[in-house]
C-alpha cells in the first residue's frame, strides 16, 4: 500500500512522507511509543504520583538528601529506600522511628512536626564502617501565616 | 531395530507425513514414532498469522518497550538486584521462560521476537514491517573460516566468567545488553542480513544447540515443491518479503540450529510450502550432517555452566561466590580461570575419554573425530533439562519479585499497579527437590535414547553400536549424579 502523493513544491520532508506506506507509519508511531513516547509515559506517571513524597535514600556514604525543609503543621510523607544493606532511621525530638530499611523495601512513613526548629536523624543500625556517616537535619519551619 | 530403519533423508528433513516411506517406523522413547508430525499451519489462523509481517512487529515492540525500561532502569534505578527490573525481568523472567519454555516448545522463537538487533534491522532494511527497497549498509559476506559457532563460544565464554556480577548488578546486566544491542547494530549495517545473530550472538548460540531438541519446527511441507520451484523465493526475497535473513536454505532445512523462527519464508514463498510442524523432542538431535567440533564444545560448555552457576549461585560454597562475585581480583582469577579450564578442556576431555572407550569397544572401525563429535549430541537433552531444573530454583523461589517489579521497576518505592507491596514469597519450594530430580532423570533417559540412537546411526552393526553405547551411559550416568548431588544432595 502506497501513500498519496503529494503535489506542489513541498519540501523534501514532504516528498519522503508521501513515499512512505501507511502500515509503515503505523509502525513507526508503534515503535516511538516502545522506545520513547512508552518509557517517558511510565517515568512520568510514576514521578507524578509519588509528587508529594520526600525520598531519602540510605546508603552506606551517607543519607541523600542530608537536610529536608519541612513546615510545622503540615503533614509530611518520608520515602525512604535503602539502596545497599539494612540501616535505620530515626529523628530525635520527633516520634519518628524505623528500624529494618531493608535493602530493597521502599518504607512509607507520614507524620505531622508540631513546632518549628531543627530535628536530627540518624540510622539505627549498625551498617558498617562509615555508619558515623549516617546522620542528617531535618529543618522544620514556622507555619507561614497569609499575610493581610 | 537395524540401523537401515533410521529416518530417511525425507523424514530428515521434516517433510510430511505422506512423503514417508513405507518402513516400520523409528520411534523415541520406546512409543513416539520419530518421523510423527502436526501441522500447525494447517489450521488457518496459524497460517494467516505467521503470514502476516506484523506477527514478528508488535511482539518486537512490546520486547522494545521493555528492554528501553530495563536500560533506563540499570541506569537510573536501585542497584539492589532483587527491586530492579532489569535483575528480575532479565534472569528471573526471561532467562526462566527461556529454558521451561520458549526453547523446548518455541525452538528459537525468542529470536524471532528479541529487541536487541531490531534497530539495525531496521535500519538495514529501512523498514520496520513492510517490505523495504535497497538494503542500507555494506551487506559483506562474513569471513568463511568464522561460518561456525566458535566465536559465539568464545563470547558465552566471555560473559559467563562475569555472571556473578552481571546477574546481580542492574548496571553490568544492561553494560551487556547495550554492548549487544549497540555491537548488533553496527554490524548490520556492515554485514548482510543477520550475521550478528547467527555467528556472534552469545544467547543465540545456545538457543541454536538446544532448538534442536525443541518440539517445534519450520520445514517446507514437501521436497518435491521445492525442487520444482526455480524461483528460490525464500532464499533470495520478493516483494512480499526478505530472503533468509538468517541465511539458511528453508528448502533444505534439516535442523533447527540456524532458523530464527522469523517466518519469513511463508511470506515469501508462493507456493506456500512452509509449514510449522510439532515433532518429537530431540529430532535433530538425530540428524547427522552439519554436525561439527564447535557445536560439540557449545554442547560441554552449556552443560559444564549448568554445574558451575548452580554450584556458585546455589550451593553451600560461600568462598566461590566471593571468588564470582569479584570480591578480589585473585578470586575472581582463580574463578575464571577454572570455569574456562573445566568448559573448554575438563568436560571435552572428559566426554574425549569415554568417546575412546566407545569408539575402542565398538572395534575403530569409523575415525575417533566423527566418535567423538557425534557422542556430544546425546549431551544436549541432559544439559537443557539440567538447565530447565537451575530455572526452576531460580523462578519458584523469586518469581514473587515480578509482580512487585511491575509496580515498582526503579525500586524507587512506587505502586503503579497496587503490587509493590506484595511480600516474597517462594512458591512451590518443597517440590523444589523433586522437580529437579525429576527433571534430570528425564533428561538422563532421553540422553540415554540419543545415544543409543547416534550409536547406531554411527557404527553399521548392532553388536558394535551396542558395545561403544556402553561407556556413554556410564558417562551420562555419572554426569546425572553429579547434578542430583548439586541439586538435591
Amino acid at each position: 500500500m502506497s501513500g498519496r502523493p503529494i503535489g506542489g513544491t513541498g519540501g523534501g520532508i514532504r516528498r519522503i512522507a508521501a513515499r512512505v506506506p501507511l502500515p509503515e507509519w503505523a509502525a513507526i508511531v508503534i515503535a516511538a511509543v516502545a522506545l520513547a513516547i512508552g518509557p517517558a509515559a511510565v517515568l512520568g506517571y510514576g514521578r507524578w504520583a509519588s509528587r508529594d513524597v520526600i525520598t531519602i535514600r540510605a546508603l552506606q556514604s551517607g543519607y541523600e538528601p542530608k537536610t529536608v525543609y519541612l513546615t510545622a503543621g503540615v503533614p509530611a510523607h518520608f520515602r525512604l529506600i535503602s539502596e545497599d544493606v539494612t540501616h535505620g532511621f530515626a529523628v530525635d525530638g520527633l516520634d519518628v522511628r524505623v528500624d529494618d530499611l531493608l535493602p530493597g523495601h521502599a518504607v512509607d512513613i507520614t507524620f505531622t512536626p508540631r513546632e518549628a526548629g531543627t530535628y536530627d536523624f540518624t540510622c539505627t543500625r549498625y551498617c558498617g564502617t562509615n555508619h558515623g556517616l549516617m546522620f542528617g537535619q531535618i529543618i522544620v519551619r514556622p507555619t507561614q501565616l497569609p499575610q493581610r | 531395530m537395524s540401523v537401515e530403519n533410521r529416518p530417511t533423508k525425507a523424514a530428515d528433513v521434516g517433510a510430511a507425513a505422506p512423503a514417508l516411506p513405507a518402513v516400520r517406523p523409528e520411534v523415541i522413547l520406546g512409543a513416539i514414532p520419530l518421523a510423527s508430525r502436526f501441522e500447525l499451519t494447517r489450521i488457518s489462523l496459524v497460517r494467516r498469522l505467521l503470514r502476516s509481517r506484523w506477527t514478528t512487529f508488535l511482539p518486537t515492540a512490546a520486547n522494545l518497550f521493555l528492554f528501553v525500561i530495563i536500560l533506563l532502569a540499570g541506569v537510573v534505578g536501585t542497584p539492589v538486584g532483587n527491586a530492579n527490573i532489569a535483575i528480575v525481568f532479565i534472569w528471573i523472567l526471561w532467562w526462566s521462560a527461556l529454558m521451561l519454555l520458549l526453547v523446548p516448545f518455541g525452538s528459537r522463537i525468542w529470536c524471532g521476537l528479541c529487541p536487541l538487533p531490531v534497530l539495525g534491522e531496521w535500519l538495514q532494511r529501512r523498514a520496520m514491517v513492510q517490505r523495504g527497497g535497497r538494503p542500507t549498509g555494506r551487506a559483506w559476506k562474513w569471513p568463511k573460516r568464522l561460518r561456525n559457532m566458535w566465536l559465539v563460544n568464545g563470547v558465552f565464554l566471555g560473559v559467563a566468567v562475569f555472571s556473578g556480577i552481571i546477574t546481580t548488578r542492574p548496571w553490568a546486566t544492561v553494560a551487556l545488553l547495550g554492548t549487544i544491542m549497540v555491537l548488533s547494530t553496527g554490524l548490520f549495517l556492515l554485514y548482510e542480513r543477520r550475521t550478528f545473530c547467527r555467528y556472534l550472538c552469545p544467547v543465540g548460540g545456545f538457543l541454536g544447540l538446544y532448538a534442536n531438541f525443541a518440539a517445534l519446527e519450520v520445514r517446507p511441507k514437501s521436497a518435491a515443491v521445492c525442487v520444482g520451484h526455480k524461483e528460490k523465493e525464500c532464499i533470495l526475497g520478493s516483494a512480499a518479503g526478505y530472503g533468509c535473513p538468517w541465511l539458511e536454505q528453508p528448502t533444505n532445512l534439516k535442523r533447527n540450529t540456524y532458523c530464527g523462527m522469523c517466518f519469513e519464508c511463508f511470506r515469501t514463498c508462493s507456493k506456500e510450502n512452509m509449514g510449522l510442524f510439532l515433532r518429537p523432542f530431540g529430532t535433530d538431535l538425530l540428524v547427522e550432517s552439519h554436525r561439527g567440533p564447535d557445536e560439540s564444545w557449545k554442547a560441554f560448555i552449556m552443560l559444564g555452566a549448568a554445574a558451575a552457576y548452580s554450584a556458585t549461585m546455589m550451593g553451600p560454597w560461600g568462598t566461590l561466590k566471593d571468588w564470582a562475585n569479584v570480591r578480589s581480583f585473585g578470586g575472581w582469577a582463580l574463578f575464571a580461570g577454572g570455569l574456562v579450564a573445566l568448559l573448554l578442556v575438563g568436560l571435552p576431555a572428559l566426554h574425549g575419554a569415554f568417546a575412546w572407550l566407545s569408539w575402542r569397544l565398538a572395534g575403530r572401525p569409523v575415525p575417533l573425530r566423527r566418535v567423538f563429535v557425534n557422542f556430544s549430541y546425546h549431551l544436549v537433552p541432559l544439559g537443557l533439562l539440567a538447565w530447565i531444573g537451575f530455572s526452576f530454583a531460580i523462578l519458584l523461589p523469586n518469581g514473587s519479585y515480578i509482580p512487585r517489579i511491575l509496580s515498582d521497576p526503579f525500586g524507587w518505592g512506587w505502586n503503579l499497579f497496587g503490587t509493590a507491596h506484595l511480600a516474597w514469597t517462594p512458591v512451590l519450594t518443597a517440590w523444589l527437590p523433586l522437580l529437579q530430580a525429576a527433571s534430570l532423570l528425564l533428561g538422563f533417559v532421553y540422553s540415554l535414547e540419543i545415544a543409543w540412537k547416534i550409536a547406531r546411526q554411527t557404527f553399521k552393526g548392532s553388536r558394535e553400536a551396542a558395545r561403544a553405547v556402553i561407556p556413554q551411559v556410564v558417562l551420562l550416568g555419572g554426569v546425572t549424579a553429579a547434578f542430583l548431588w548439586l541439586f538435591v544432595g
